[in-house]
């Protein structure tokens, strides 16, 4: 099966040095694949690679089967449109002087052919997706708090109807009563729309809640990589083993 | 007496846009040589408390209202200059969370660690000094490290230096606000275990604020939970995470993912944090709360339960998990 997103070989230089240092990485269709690793470690730079944000020093990159390791604007426009992103910090992703309508109906205008009303319909429907009544439409990002404003973003996200997300880091910012909210509502909206994540985390139970498949990244290289039920439960790799060792557990009764 | 010991303090805060009753009415007593948590999302205002018993938060815009603050048996709301200069740093040591923006990138750490033992009165054997500090947060090479810059440093190590600078003027009590959140997890492991050395070597006396239960789990055996300005729980960390008792802790515990667990999904807490400006009557957490009775909008819990009357209160040791008769408390009719 031809993977929606691969990296082949892939090296990316920053100056001298080597963020991502020859990693190989699919990400199929529907699936869920987590990709764990501490600050530096070259997760987020796979994440911008795959959206052709920074470019391969050396390798591949393929989206569905087509080399995009050099493809310019017409080349990119499928993976434009089928894979999108959600970042880390909400505050941050969000115009503050568009409003919650203008931010969710730009991707929309961009792909074009829809009459106002449609545009209406069609962003309330986003809107419902992830769980933001009609009423949110008229607001503006500092009216809204954190969990909502990521909720935007990931309607944002939703609206060319990508076949993938990526996502950085998408709980982070939050506190955990949110977290909880936005972590069941990705895993509604997958099952809904058949999504494939590409979910990139330092939150290890994050990604054991959610990732069918994990990679664990360190130094720019993948360390280890599988089911993430045997990674994150069962890791074969002496760094992996100190990343699970590191975590502390709220000890529950 | 109690090292310190926080009494009905409410805190405001005047903008623009109207006043936010940040505080309301808090009551904290912390033992010498105790190690208390303070957990809470953000805006909760465990921040806030933290600052004000230095009385960091600039006033104005906020506001005492009303209570009191002693720290070893000093009023410190009313404090000024010198006393105030004596407090901070020799009373009352303080690491922030993010080590990036509390260093100078322009000078150097021997700079910096000089310019804090000066302010506490130091004049001859500063670099002696500034070493010894440095290997007391177990930084190797320290020498080496006094010539360095900010940005040369990881951030453990910069983490590592702010503990140093907070630790200059022998505080016995040390506050710490987030000081791992800004870090890996294996770095985090490794500035944990260097406050729990330097708590047990020094005697000091900590107050841990973090939203993590889990960092707070690691340090403290005492945890208190805030939420809008108000403490609802007050517990042994054990009792607390085998046994909450208010509503809110219960959710709270319940939205933390667990990594030997994932076939539980974490559940959010519906609804989210109240506007402190006009903050819900009664107890503040009543509109999001499964348990809410008419009585919860109208009045608000005392810590010690005796609004309520029934149950709810101090239980002395009658719960697994706690430990020694150790107080109970929580804010909450239902509970």
């Amino acid at each position: 099966m031809t993977a929606l997103l691969a990296a082949e070989h892939v090296v990316v230089r920053f100056g001298t040095h080597r963020a991502v240092d020859g990693v190989d990485l699919a990400l199929h269709a529907g699936e869920t694949l987590g990709l764990v690793g501490e600050s530096g470690s070259g997760k987020t730079t796979m994440l911008r690679l795959f959206l052709r944000l920074v470019d391969a020093s050396e390798g591949r990159v393929l989206f569905a089967g087509t080399d995009i390791t050099h493809g310019r604007d017409a080349a990119l426009r499928a993976l434009r449109r089928q894979v999108q992103v959600v970042f880390q910090n909400p505050h941050a992703a969000l115009d503050p002087r568009m409003s919650v309508f203008a931010a969710v109906a730009e991707p929309l205008r961009l792909l074009g052919g829809r009459s106002r009303a449609a545009l209406r319909d069609h962003v309330a429907a986003l809107l419902g997706d992830v769980g933001l009544g009609t009423e949110f439409m008229a607001r503006y990002p500092h009216e809204l708090s954190g969990g909502q404003k990521q909720r935007v973003c990931i309607a944002r996200a939703l609206a060319p109807q990508p076949r993938a997300l990526l996502l950085d880091e998408p709980t982070s910012a939050l506190d955990v009563s949110v977290q909880a909210q936005i972590i069941e509502l990705l895993a509604a909206l997958r099952v809904r729309h058949g999504l494939a994540y590409l979910f990139v985390s330092h939150n290890l139970a994050v990604v054991r809640l959610l990732c069918e498949r994990a990679a664990v990244m360190q130094n720019g290289r993948i360390v280890e990589q599988g089911a993430a039920a045997q990674v994150l439960a069962e890791p074969r790799h002496p760094y992996t083993r100190a990343l699970l060792d590191s975590v502390l557990r709220v000890a529950q009764a | 007496m109690s090292l310190l010991e926080v009494r009905g303090y409410r805190l405001a805060f005047d903008g623009y846009e109207g006043t936010a009753q940040v505080l309301n009415g808090i009551d904290l007593s912390v033992e010498e040589g105790e190690a208390v948590g303070i957990v809470g999302e953000t805006g909760c205002g465990k921040s806030v408390l933290a600052r004000s018993l230095l009385r960091l938060n600039p006033e104005p815009p906020a506001r005492i209202v009303s209570g009191s603050i002693r720290f070893a048996g000093e009023d410190v709301l009313t404090m000024r200059g010198a006393a105030l200069r004596k407090l901070r740093g020799t009373g009352i040591g303080m690491v922030f969370q993010d080590p990036a923006t509390y260093l100078n990138p322009v000078f150097t750490i021997g700079r910096q660690l000089e310019d804090v033992l000066r302010a506490h009165g130091h004049r001859r054997g500063i670099a002696d000094r500034s070493v010894a500090l440095l290997e007391s947060v177990q930084l190797r090479d320290a020498g080496a490290l006094l010539r360095r810059y900010p940005h040369e440093l990881s951030g453990g190590m910069r983490q590592r230096v702010l503990i140093a600078q907070a630790l200059a003027g022998n505080p016995r009590l040390l506050v710490a606000d987030e000081p791992t959140t800004a870090l890996d997890v294996t770095v985090q492991r490794q500035v944990l275990a260097l406050i729990a050395d330097l708590v047990t070597r020094l005697r000091l006396t900590l107050l841990l604020i973090s939203h993590d239960l889990g960092v707070i789990g690691a340090l403290c055996r005492r945890v208190v939970v805030m939420y809008a300005g108000t403490i609802i729980e007050d517990a042994p960390t054990a009792a607390l995470l085998s046994t909450p008792r208010h509503p809110y802790t219960r959710g709270l515990l319940a939205a933390v993912p667990d990594l030997d667990r994932p076939d539980r999904l974490p559940r959010g807490i519906p609804g989210s944090i109240p506007s402190l400006r006009d903050p819900p009557s009664g107890c503040r957490f009543h509109p999001r709360c499964p348990l809410a009775m008419p009585v919860c909008a109208s009045q608000a819990p005392r810590l010690d339960g005796d609004g309520g009357g029934g149950p709810a209160g101090d239980r002395r040791g009658d719960q697994a998990g706690c430990s020694g008769g150790e107080p109970h408390r929580v804010a909450c009719y239902a509970a």
